[in-house]
């Protein structure tokens, strides 16, 4: 809301500077109040200027020469304009001058005649869209002096923000009130010079209001011997410095009005109204109408409509048609003003896609009982425009009067919810200054006014209160609880731990979009069967909520190689999300992305480009980190590489479950991609991970006896396992096997083509004593003969 | 002929060479060889000592009691030889042992953890210091939780700040993690005192400070008597923790229609200290975040008696907090995902 420092000082006089009252405007509740920095510069150039000759062109019979006075100097001019008069003071463009067409006014001699300057219409001077005849300007202007200053468009203008709760302040008698209010002023409150209660409408016109619910009421003022012109050029800036549209004097008084109260109106040229007969309905299926920004939109059961007895001649709220707009050859108006139905107007207004500084207000509420009042102050605004006076006949319907909210509130219990000990009297007066009627009881009883529509219960005249008082004298106080402690407990805590491991393995944290689009997921090879589809996306690539983080971890890795990095290690965490039969499921996963280096580049050693064996690495420290058993199974998705991937598995009493994956991102998919490594990545189920976190840790004890160490390896064909082999060796040494630890695996000339041979360090170790060498030698030789029996494998002779 | 040498003199003159000769020794092994040629097994004082049988009686006591003390002589000098030695080549040694420190050590590379998420958890750690738990909320929501039940009816125009996506009827992406006041208060009765953090989406044209899924941490402290008074004291603790003690703080009017009364907490600017910049718009406050006492409807939407109980919920928005105190101008930075830009985030200092 545009808050023009001046025009608001007709409704309360405040002797500060416009920066202070956004200070001020801030602390009552008005939020991001500035001063806007002047916006007429391009007006530098222009000044006043009167006509003091106007001759003849010699040559072009539709110019005219003018002599005119700018104070400083007498120049001539070559104007077109029908109203040229002398006498009169217009605004003139000097050379220098920038037009809103573009161009720059410079000295011309135009069919002959040295033209030194330009008279200027008002589209010309910046001001509105009125080509045809020169801007007018205040007779008691000086000339020469400037077109800004004349205009009133120096006057400073406060922008501040309006919260949805407060309609009454989007009109300048409502940021009055505050102010009013906060300084202890008087509000001044215009008196239209027509009263509202201007006699009963006897002409023809009628109003008939079938949709109460959408209009619960409808005022209108009949206008008759009305003169539509354009507004005189001061108004027209005032207009201006509101941000609103001049358009004639009608349309502009409604405007005023509107501006000032917050109170939309409407003006109908009576005459083109069918049957002189105003119906307020409901819209009918297909029903059309053009509008006055041009468009043509279809109506339906839902909307407000104002019809006459043929067709529609406004959609109620937002926006008025073509077919019943005032022109300049109107001469008798129907002024309306009214009450919509703001849950009404707001869907029409969302469903058509249209909002306009009318819809804005009525979708929030407006004054029901300032109907008659608005109607009586645009009708004075506009008579004082015309030459003759006209009479008004007034129509009202309110079939169902709306008296004012009455609450009770307890001012002790307020205190309380404040947190502080505001006397009785103190409130009542911060009310009463605000408009509310207070009669102080047990309970305070208080009337609310009919335009603070947000105003419902105790709590909100808690904070009237308050913003009065001022929300810097609260004290700050912290209640300590024993009832309620920080506990840390819950996935949160988990996940930080999870990534803190993970930061200390130096793999870096990203969060990418929650919204995928079909182009990746099919790259990835990821079903959208499964996939939440989003029902009105941004667009078709943010369409999905994304089922798996594997491409958007992998884009991550494609771009910061792209930029030149060597070594790529990034994680994240967060919802991946499915639909299922029972409805949507999202669930915490883990996605760990690997490309280039596994480390950097140092003078200690070669770094050596990541494998699979390092993702598959990152996820047992992970599962060893939350202390969750997992197992690898051969299998894995579509978009992994057949032969380098792994399904990761929960044992579990009803067989394994599979909670992820990981391996090398299939090579089609990089190379796509353009990148020129392998990748790897790793996603699975944190959820799941988590619910298996064990709790009730026991230690146990460490071993007193020595221990004793045994080399093996064993040669296996290649077709064979490497968890086979362990899992032969585990049984076969138990129970004194302490421990198993692959150290090295070869294949090459010095064994047999097609086996490979793995090196694994055995501990012998009991609770009871200490081991003999005999015993130790049995158990090496039966591990030994379990694996040749079983696995074709037999030892390495060293 | 040749007299035989008296034995006592052969014994002191044998002496005396030994003595010059452990002192001349350059190193350990000439020590050693020394050692070896007096003191040895077949040494020459060793045979002295040896033929001492065939002198007199008179003579061997004396010779024996000469030839032993120049043996306990000798011995302690190579031993004091054999230390000094010793030193000087451990010396030496360690000398050629040195390295050149200023090399880069083996560091173990770290990662970071992401701007967005390091500042969630330090607003999570203040809160938690004060007593709040923190909880969790879905991110697909019902539009009753995320709206309705938040005394936001589908006619209200604070609406249009939440543009939702929508996944089914009456499922949205959650638009702020409020939602969970109704959860949580549906779920235990007061007192409640929690915080909820989390990813939220609003269907808005992402710019330098909005963007489509954003993180915010909720709170909520419901119990008797809790005033507008400790909301201040709570959030102007939080402030002052998150950006330093010197830091001032404003409580100015809003308005959330699930709060009432509602109010914006400002800090002094970060950048200016509160004499007007470009970020706080020459203000000197910057917004911070969004606060007010629980209205009585949302107390009501969750079964909650609100003439009994009272309470105060706040939300922040996390990226607008990280980009206020790390001095990012442009939220989308954040999400680019750059590794030379997460990587500054490594430290622990926040």
């Amino acid at each position: 809301m545009r808050v023009p420092f001046r025009w608001l000082q007709d409704f309360v006089k405040i002797d500060v500077a416009p920066e202070e009252l956004c200070a001020q405007l801030i602390m009552l509740g008005f939020g991001d109040a500035e001063v806007l920095p002047n916006e007429w510069e391009m007006l530098d150039s222009f000044v006043a200027g009167r006509v003091t000759a106007v001759e003849p062109h010699p040559s072009a019979p539709d110019l005219k020469v003018v002599r005119v006075n700018l104070g400083f100097a007498q120049h001539t001019s070559v104007c077109g304009a029908p109203n040229v008069e002398k006498g009169r003071i217009y605004a003139v463009a000097l050379p220098g001058a920038r037009l809103p067409s573009g161009d720059l006014v410079e000295q011309a001699e135009i069919s002959g005649v040295p033209s030194e300057c330009i008279l200027c219409s008002g589209w010309e001077a910046w001001i509105d869209d009125s080509r045809e005849e020169l801007m007018a300007l205040d007779d008691n202007a000086a000339p020469g002096s400037n077109l800004i200053e004349v205009l009133g468009l120096d006057e400073p203008v406060i922008e501040i923000e309006v919260t949805p709760n407060r309609p009454d302040c989007l009109g300048l008698i409502g940021i009055a009130r505050e102010l009013a209010a906060v300084y202890g002023k008087e509000l001044l409150i215009p008196e239209p010079s027509l009263a509202a209660e201007t006699s009963e409408h006897t002409g023809a016109a009628r109003v008939e209001v079938e949709d109460v619910e959408g209009c619960p009421r409808y005022g209108a003022l009949v206008c008759d011997r009305v003169e539509v012109r354009r507004s005189a050029a001061q108004v027209r800036a005032r207009l201006r410095l509101a941000g609103l549209r001049p358009i004639n004097n009608v349309v502009d008084a409604t405007n005023i009005v509107l501006f000032e109260t917050g109170h939309p109106l409407h003006a109908f040229d009576l005459a083109r109204i069918e049957g002189q007969t105003v119906v307020v309905r409901r819209g009918r299926t297909g029903e059309k109408i053009k509008a006055i920004d041009g468009n043509e939109y279809e109506l339906d059961q839902d909307d407000v409509v104002i019809a006459d007895l043929e067709k529609p001649i406004a959609i109620a709220g937002i926006i008025g048609g073509e077919n019943s707009e005032v022109d300049f050859s109107t001469t008798q108006i129907l002024l309306e003003g009214a009450f919509f139905n703001h849950a009404r107007i707001r869907r029409t207004s969302k469903r058509l896609g249209i909002s306009t500084e009318a819809s804005y207000r009525f979708e929030r509420g407006v004054d029901v009982g300032a109907v008659l009042y608005v109607l009586a102050r645009a009708a004075s605004l506009i008579r004082s425009t015309s030459r003759c006076p006209f009479h008004a006949g007034r129509i009202d319907i309110y079939p169902e009067p709306r008296p004012p909210r009455r609450i009770f509130a307890d001012p002790k219990r307020i205190n309380r919810l404040l947190g502080t000990s505001i006397p009785e009297q103190e409130m009542c007066d911060y009310l009463e200054r605000l408009g509310f009627l207070v009669s102080p009881g047990k309970e305070l009883e208080i009337v609310v006014p009919t335009r603070r529509i947000d105003v419902e219960g105790e709590a909100d005249i808690a904070e009237e209160i308050l913003r009065l008082y001022g929300y810097d004298r609260v004290s700050e106080q912290a209640k300590a609880s024993t009832r309620c402690y920080g506990r840390r407990d819950g996935s949160l805590f988990s996940i930080g731990r999870i990534e803190e491991a993970l930061i200390g393995m130096g793999i870096t944290q990203v969060l990418t979009d929650t919204m995928v689009g079909p182009t990746s997921l099919d790259r990835f090879r990821i079903g959208r069967r499964g996939a939440v589809r989003v029902r009105n996306p941004l667009g078709v690539e943010t369409s999905f909520l994304r089922p798996s983080m594997t491409p958007g971890i992998v884009e991550v890795m494609a771009r910061n190689l792209n930029r030149g990095s060597e070594r790529v290690a990034v994680f994240e965490i967060g919802k991946v999300f499915a639909a299922g039969e029972e409805g949507f499921r999202e669930r915490y996963a883990l996605a760990v992305g690997l490309c280039g280096l596994d480390r950097p580049r140092s003078w200690h050693s070669k770094p050596r480009e990541v494998d699979f064996f390092d993702v598959e690495g990152v996820v047992e420290s992970l599962t060893r980190l939350l202390g969750v058993r997992v197992v690898f199974g051969t299998d894995g998705p579509a978009g992994l590489h057949p032969g380098r991937r792994a399904t990761v598995m929960l044992p579990g009493a009803g067989g394994e479950a599979a909670i992820g994956h990981l391996g090398e991102v299939l090579p089609a998919i990089v190379e796509a991609m353009d990148i020129a490594h392998k990748v790897f990545v790793a996603e699975v189920d944190l959820d799941a991970l988590m619910e298996r976190i064990p709790e009730g840790l026991r230690y146990e004890k460490t071993p007193r006896f020595p221990g004793l160490k045994r080399d093996l390896a064993v040669i296996v064909p290649r077709s064979v396992r490497e968890a086979d082999v362990r899992r032969i060796i585990a049984p076969e040494g138990a129970p004194l096997l302490g421990s198993l630890e692959l150290f090295d695996v070869y294949t090459g000339e010095r064994i047999p083509e097609g086996t490979v041979s793995l090196a694994y360090r055995l501990v012998f170790q009991s609770d009871e004593r200490t081991l003999h060498e005999d015993e130790v030698n049995d158990l090496q030789k039966k591990i030994e003969l379990g694996v040749a029996k079983r696995l074709g494998g037999r030892l390495r002779s060293s | 002929m040749k007299r035989p040498m008296d034995p006592s003199e052969e014994a002191r003159r044998l002496e005396s060479d030994a003595k010059e000769e452990i002192l001349s020794a350059k190193s350990l092994e000439d020590l050693e060889a020394v050692r070896v040629k007096y003191l040895g097994r077949k040494g020459l004082l060793t045979g002295l000592l040896r033929k001492l049988g065939e002198a007199g009686p008179d003579e061997r006591r004396e010779l024996g009691r000469f030839l032993n003390a120049a043996k306990s002589a000798l011995s302690a000098e190579i031993d004091a030889r054999k230390a000094a030695l010793k030193a000087a080549r451990d010396e030496a040694s360690l000398h050629e042992e040195s390295v050149d420190i200023t090399l880069p050590g083996r560091a173990r590379e770290i990662g970071s953890r992401h701007p967005t998420i390091k500042m969630m958890r330090e607003i999570m750690e203040v809160f938690l210091g004060m007593g709040f738990t923190s909880i969790e909320g879905p991110e697909i929501e019902t539009e009753y939780n995320n709206f309705d039940a938040l005394n936001t009816p589908e006619w209200h125009p604070s609406r249009d700040e939440h543009d939702s996506f929508y996944v089914a009827d009456g499922l949205v992406l959650r638009t702020h993690t409020s939602p969970a006041q109704i959860r949580v208060m549906k779920s235990q009765p007061a007192p409640v005192r929690v915080i909820v953090p989390g990813r939220c989406h609003r269907r808005d044209t992402p710019d330098a400070s909005h963007v489509i899924s954003f993180y915010q941490v909720e709170g909520l402290y419901v119990d008797y008597e809790v005033s507008m008074a400790d909301l201040k004291g709570t959030l102007a603790a939080f402030a002052r923790e998150i950006f330093g003690t010197e830091t001032r703080v404003r409580f100015r009017p809003h308005f959330f229609p699930f709060t009432e009364p509602s109010a914006e907490l400002d800090i002094s600017c970060l950048v200016c200290g509160g004499k007007g910049c470009r970020l706080c718009k020459n203000s000197g406050w910057v917004e911070v975040l969004g606060c007010g006492m629980v209205h009585p409807n949302v107390f009501r939407h969750a079964g909650y008696d609100p003439r009994s109980v009272t309470g105060f919920a706040f939300g922040m928005g996390v990226e607008r907090l990280a980009l206020l105190k790390y001095g990012i101008e442009n939220m989308r930075v954040l999400y680019d995902n750059d590794l030379r830009f997460l990587k500054q985030f490594q430290g622990m200092h926040a």
